[in-house]
């Protein structure tokens, strides 16, 4: 199933000594909903939503051992095995001895010749990575105001667990005007970087910001297109989600240790 | 039992034709029954009985009447009716054949049997009918027509074809009889029928063939008695690829009606019909019908196919099919053409050919021909060898089976005779003889080897269409040895038919047409058209020969503008460069060698695209850019495009010389000609096309700014590549050129979308060859390139943003902004900024912090660098220094702690633990437990400030040993000193004293009871037990 949102530009928390801005940019394609307010919980509100952090980017599924490199190396030993049993001659296994320490030695010389190199490119490798850290999940969390509450949805990255944080108004002050509905956000890794600078003693302002749909009205083109291939299973997932909560509820609460 | 009333029932309708017989018997005296039995005609037949008692006569009638009538009104009709088959009478009163007319004994012995009629004999009757018909015996006619009826099929069926050969129309009404009759079995019918059309007389064939016609689906119906033969081919191919069921049935009927509308599409019919079930059945037919006919071509193209085709299938033995239906049997056979299938009919090709031979038929030659001209190079299989163990010699012998060695039909005809083969019948093979390896000998037979060699000696025309029309070089082989023989013949052969042979691509045809036609060459009345195909020829000491020729009268050759034309674009190299060596010898007048330009233009836009012909069209073009020069300032604008579309490499060169010429185009090429040529794959015409370019003056050039610019943005990497001296060369002389050219190029890097390598090609173009007429550009732009996603656009601005744009006129913000920019040089001009404008920074300490935050580490260390160096220590305040901590990178709070342990002043220390305790990193809280001893001890207030700090952690899981220890020394110590402390502690207590961390529990619990001990109203989860002294 094909999503296509567009942001009006990236989401930003700006960080300065005695104040954070949070502003999240929602998709300018749907209906406006839009949301602005301070916080007043702040350390909370962090440890939340790094919570929630840690739900979309853990993935429980079976990864296979990488295990290219251990054929390989069974592959040669295999022929090495090979070849002492075929030799039968002491002279023959001499020569055998003899050549496979030149080769070890010859690989020796290969491997510190290439080191800089390799290293080098893992090197790259990783910055790449880094650089293009977002493409590697969806992050975008979905993003619901009501009238009492804002809360934030999401799914781990296997599909196996649903998250969601309820911020009541209590947690806000100063609630500027809003309007409610259900949007996507621009969520990337480095806001949660950002997010980790959330401090008692700054104001910390909240917003989803509803400039982008003023933009939207005079139509022009300066838009973050991005195009999300949701899995089946991620929709249906969520659909059983949305169904199972209108089913009646068994709740409970943890203490901190149950979860040590 | 005896029978006495019978009828014979049959109901055809569709598909369906099926029997319906009734017998009355009478089993005993006054006992009768009605027995009956029925199914599909030929199949065998159910039976059942109407009366499972005798009854007597009066019933058994009575019953008899009403199952007949009864099935006559469902529609069944009665065919005969008697106890005996319906046999004509016939009339045994035969005219002995006249003896003394027939001088032939082989004639006079059929005649002889055929007139003892169906009596038993080794020799059978339907046999010799067979044989009467391929002697065509016409004596013979009147004694088999009168057989026709005896119910035996296999001599009807002989009768039929017999008569189509010898008959007259007398015979007619007696066919006549067969086809209307549906008791006789299809295929009868069918030969009588075929029987019919081939002797009826020329009326009558109209009137059947329209009859046929009559059978044919109704689309096709009005085109196959009108034509024209193109629309029924058209409106017949798309019917039969869609399988149409009505079409794949009228094949058949298609090959009776066989008029010209109808011929062409099944001829291409028989070429491409699968051998599949549905279709074969009508090939098969069709192929025995144009056996009988005589029709060389269908019977050329079907034993073809026959030979060349694998099988789809082995069909078991017989007793895998006792009982059961065969799959090949029916209207809805499941499977067709059987290995046995097709090795009886590759058997059957060259026995009905052998008949012919045999019989001295001049027809052979023609089903020959038909046979041999289906047989071209492509048919060629690898010669494949087996070995076999040689008992007598005891040696394992070789074995080889060439080329066509698996033609039984073919080899029969061009090699019967050979002593290279060895004619194994029941293989249908020719293997080679033990003395003969045809992968060392390729040379072809050097004698005479074929089949019936004297029919094809008195048929040498036949052998010359051979050679003009065969592709195939076994049989130029053949056809010119068997040719050689017949002198006379040779001498004979007009001269225009022997330059078209000169024009073979096989050895054996040009080298027997060059012996020809040497002698005939007159050197005082040269003949240029002969010397002309001697030069083409495929035979080397033909083309050879003919230069000899041409040496001797030069002038008299290469006056005649064709004659040098075709010279120039020989398919042969020799001959090519031998022209062009010759033409530098002669002077050629301007029109004729403008005429031969000309023409030498059109042989090369007639040649395929085949890359065989490079080379060819590559000296093509050299000798007449060489020699034609100057024939090529005129030539039109749509020569020139056309030799531009042209696929090869030589020939699109052409038309880049061309205009390299061109009196008007080489100073004004047209735009369209140069689009061509750039869209050309080939590597040497686009760069042509640069050379075209390059070579107009400046102020030209300076004119087509649009034209540079777009081939300075080519897709193509060699043109980009090429374009690229000539531009610097104008922008370096024209100031304002290259200050437009370069804003066109900015524009265009700020644009997305651009192909690959073009971006990067403009940014080198801009940095290495234009940057010194970039200094107009302004900051804003330098701006936007910096911000653009694409790299190379991020160079330019990089390059641009040390020289054109003022560093004040940056705010802090941005100049930390590009301190991340992933461009080294953007972020080197970053720090050169930064040094400049320190002093802004100190006032704007807030933004300057994030410096230390930069993505890469350069920028960071020259952040450390510049904070430890240059920032005073007035300006790095509490606030500041714990903003440095709040970095989520471990070496920045690393440089955090480092600045905040230095510059520690005591004011500031509450601040810190205040502060620095709310970071989430394991590190900081550890840090941030150095200020606890100092800010946090006697003061109840700040205990409580902290406690989430403490819980944090506290819970931390398996880390942070030595802050949870000193946080817990902190605690127990203060938990006594006062009731408010102890509240504090005792809720942290509370939570904690859960934990499985068996040391942590201990102390808590330790410190809960001390509390307890102290404040026993404060409320804690446990309960003290004293304990029990016993």
């Amino acid at each position: 199933m094909e999503f296509n949102y567009s942001y009006s530009g990236d989401s930003t928390v700006q960080n300065g000594l005695s104040d954070t801005s949070m502003s999240f940019s929602p998709d300018a394609s749907r209906e406006p909903t839009f949301f602005r307010g301070e916080l007043c919980k702040n350390l909370a509100f962090r440890e939340a939503i790094s919570a929630l952090h840690d739900v979309v980017v853990s993935d429980l599924r079976w990864q296979p051992k990488e295990r290219t490199e251990y054929l390989a190396w069974a592959e040669r030993q295999e022929e090495i095995d090979w070849a002492e049993v075929a030799s039968q001659r002491e002279e023959v296994k001499l020569q055998i001895e003899a050549t496979r320490q030149r080769l070890e030695e010859l690989r020796k010389i290969r491997r510190a010749r290439s080191s800089s190199f390799e290293s080098a490119k893992l090197k790259y490798f990783d910055y790449i990575r880094r650089r293009d850290y977002d493409m590697w999940w969806v992050l975008d969390p979905v993003i619901t105001v009501h009238p009492d509450e804002v809360f934030f949805e999401c799914f781990s990255q296997d599909e196996s667990s649903y998250g969601r944080l309820s911020a009541g108004f209590d947690v806000f002050q100063n609630i500027g005007e809003f309007s409610c509905g259900t949007t996507n956000i621009d969520y990337s890794a480095a806001l949660y970087d950002e997010f980790q600078k959330i401090r008692s003693y700054k104001t910390t302002t909240f917003e989803i910001d509803p400039s982008g749909f003023d933009v939207a009205t005079t139509g022009e083109a300066n838009y973050k297109e991005v195009k999300i291939d949701l899995p089946d299973s991620w929709v249906r997932g969520f659909l059983q989600v949305s169904s199972a909560m209108a089913l009646p509820a068994h709740s409970f609460d943890l203490h901190p240790m149950d979860v040590y | 039992m005896k029978l006495l009333r019978q009828a014979n029932l049959s109901f055809v309708k569709g598909n369906s034709d099926k029997v319906y017989e009734v017998d009355l018997c009478e089993v005993g005296a006054g006992q009768f029954v009605v027995n009956f039995r029925y199914g599909r005609r030929g199949s065998s037949l159910r039976d059942g009985t109407k009366t499972p008692a005798p009854v007597d006569r009066a019933n058994a009638d009575k019953i008899f009447d009403e199952l007949v009538a009864s099935k006559t009104k469902k529609g069944y009709s009665k065919s005969g009716s008697a106890a005996s088959p319906s046999i004509p009478a016939t009339t045994k009163a035969v005219s002995e054949p006249n003896a003394s007319s027939m001088s032939d004994p082989v004639a006079l012995a059929i005649l002889n049997r055929i007139a003892k009629g169906p009596e038993p004999s080794n020799w059978k009757l339907s046999r010799a009918v067979w044989r009467a018909g391929e002697l065509r015996l016409r004596e013979a006619e009147v004694l088999i027509a009168q057989l026709i009826g005896t119910g035996d099929a296999m001599l009807d069926y002989c009768v039929a074809w017999a008569l189509s050969r010898i008959g007259s129309a007398d015979c007619i009404a007696p066919l006549d009889g067969i086809t209307r009759n549906t008791s006789y079995p299809n295929h009868v019918r069918r030969m009588a029928d075929e029987a019919k059309r081939q002797i009826c007389s020329d009326n009558d064939r109209e009137l059947i063939l329209n009859s046929y016609i009559q059978q044919l689906p109704d689309w096709c119906q009005d085109l196959a008695k009108k034509g024209p033969a193109e629309a029924f081919s058209k409106v017949w191919f798309e019917k039969l690829s869609k399988k149409d069921r009505k079409a794949v049935q009228s094949i058949d009927t298609l090959y009776f009606i066989d008029n010209e509308h109808v011929r062409p599409a099944l001829i291409e019919t028989l070429r491409t019909a699968p051998l599949k079930p549905n279709f074969f059945r009508h090939l098969r037919r069709i192929f025995k019908s144009a056996e009988l006919r005589g029709d060389a071509e269908v019977f050329g193209i079907l034993s073809a196919r026959f030979a060349k085709e694998k099988h789809n299938f082995v069909m078991p033995n017989y007793w895998g099919y006792r009982g059961k239906k065969k799959p090949t049997v029916g209207d809805s056979a499941e499977k067709a053409y059987s290995k046995q299938t097709r090795n009886y009919l590759r058997g059957r090709v060259w026995r009905s050919l052998e008949r012919l031979g045999r019989d001295k038929d001049p027809a052979y030659c023609e089903m020959a021909i038909g046979l041999l001209l289906q047989f071209t190079d492509d048919d060629a299989q690898p010669i494949t060898s087996h070995s076999t163990w040689d008992y007598s010699t005891y040696n394992v012998v070789q074995t080889y089976c060439d080329q066509y060695g698996r033609y039984w039909a073919f080899n029969n005809i061009v090699a019967r005779h050979s002593s290279r083969y060895q004619r194994l019948s029941t293989k249908l093979r020719f293997d080679c003889d033990r003395t003969f390896n045809p992968n060392e000998n390729t040379a072809g037979p050097t004698e005479r080897e074929e089949a019936y060699p004297k029919l094809w000696d008195s048929a040498p025309t036949s052998l010359l269409r051979l050679m003009q029309e065969s592709r195939c070089e076994r049989v130029h082989q053949f056809a010119v040895l068997a040719l050689l023989e017949n002198k006379a013949f040779c001498s004979e052969i007009d001269l225009p038919i022997l330059i078209g042979l000169l024009s073979s691509p096989y050895q054996a045809t040009c080298s027997f047409a060059f012996d020809v036609v040497v002698s005939r060459y007159d050197a005082a009345n040269p003949d240029r058209q002969l010397v002309c195909a001697l030069a083409n020829c495929a035979l080397e000491r033909a083309r050879l020969q003919s230069h000899r020729w041409i040496e001797v009268q030069r002038t008299f050759f290469f006056d005649d503008p064709e004659f040098t034309a075709a010279l120039i674009s020989s398919p042969h190299s020799d001959t090519r460069l031998f022209a062009r060596d010759s033409l530098r010898a002669v002077n050629v007048s301007s029109e004729k060698s403008d005429l031969i330009a000309r023409l030498a233009i059109a042989h090369l836009l007639a040649m395929s695209g085949n890359e065989s012909n490079e080379p060819a069209a590559n000296e093509i073009t050299a000798t007449i850019t060489q020699t034609f020069a100057d024939s090529l300032r005129q030539i039109e604008f749509e020569t020139i495009s056309q030799l531009l579309s042209h696929p090869l490499e030589g020939v699109q060169l052409l038309g880049g010389e061309v205009i390299l010429r061109h009196e008007s185009f080489s100073r004004n090429p047209p735009a369209a000609l140069l689009h061509q040529m750039l869209g050309s794959p080939h590597t040497t015409v686009r760069g042509l096309a640069i050379r075209i370019v390059s070579q107009l003056n400046d102020d030209e050039l300076r004119q087509s700014i649009d034209l540079l610019f777009a081939l300075t943005r080519h897709p193509e990497a060699d043109v980009r590549n090429d374009i690229r001296p000539t531009v610097k060369r104008i922008a370096n002389s024209d100031s304002n050129f290259a200050v437009t050219f370069a804003d066109r190029l900015i524009n265009a890097l700020l644009t997305p979308g651009a192909p690959e390598g073009v971006p990067s090609h403009t940014s080198r173009v801009l940095i290495d060859d234009l940057r010194e007429n970039l200094s107009h550009v302004d900051g804003a732009t330098v701006w936007r390139l910096l911000q653009s996603r694409s790299q190379p656009a991020q160079d330019v601005g990089g390059v641009l943003l040390s020289t054109n744009v003022d560093s004040n006129s940056l705010s802090v913000e941005e100049l930390v902004k590009l301190a991340s920019h992933d461009v080294l040089s953007v972020r080197e001009s970053s720090w050169a900024m930064c040094q400049q404008g320190i002093e802004r920074l100190r006032k704007s300490m807030a933004s300057t912090v994030r410096l230390l935050d930069a993505k890469w580490n350069d920028s960071r260390e020259f952040g450390f660098k510049l904070f430890r160096e240059q920032i005073d220590e007035a300006d790095l305040t509490s606030a500041v220094l714990i903003s440095i901590c709040d970095s989520v990178r471990e070496d920045v709070q690393r440089f955090g702690c480092d600045l905040i342990t230095k510059r520690f002043e005591e004011r500031d220390g509450q601040e810190y633990l205040l502060k620095l305790s709310e970071h989430p990193s394991p590190s900081l809280q550890l840090f941030a437990t150095n200020f606890l001893d100092r800010y946090a001890v006697d003061n109840p207030e700040r205990l409580q400030e902290l406690e989430p700090y403490f819980m944090s952690v506290l819970t931390r899981v398996n880390k942070a040993r030595v802050a949870k220890d000193r946080v817990l020394a902190l605690l127990s110590r203060e938990a006594t000193k006062s009731p408010e402390a102890a509240h504090v502690a005792s809720r942290i207590m509370s939570k904690l004293s859960a934990t499985a961390a068996i040391g942590d529990k201990a102390r808590t619990i330790e410190m809960m009871a001390k509390i307890r001990e102290q404040y026993p109203d404060i409320p804690l989860p446990i309960e003290i037990q004293t304990v029990e002294v016993r």
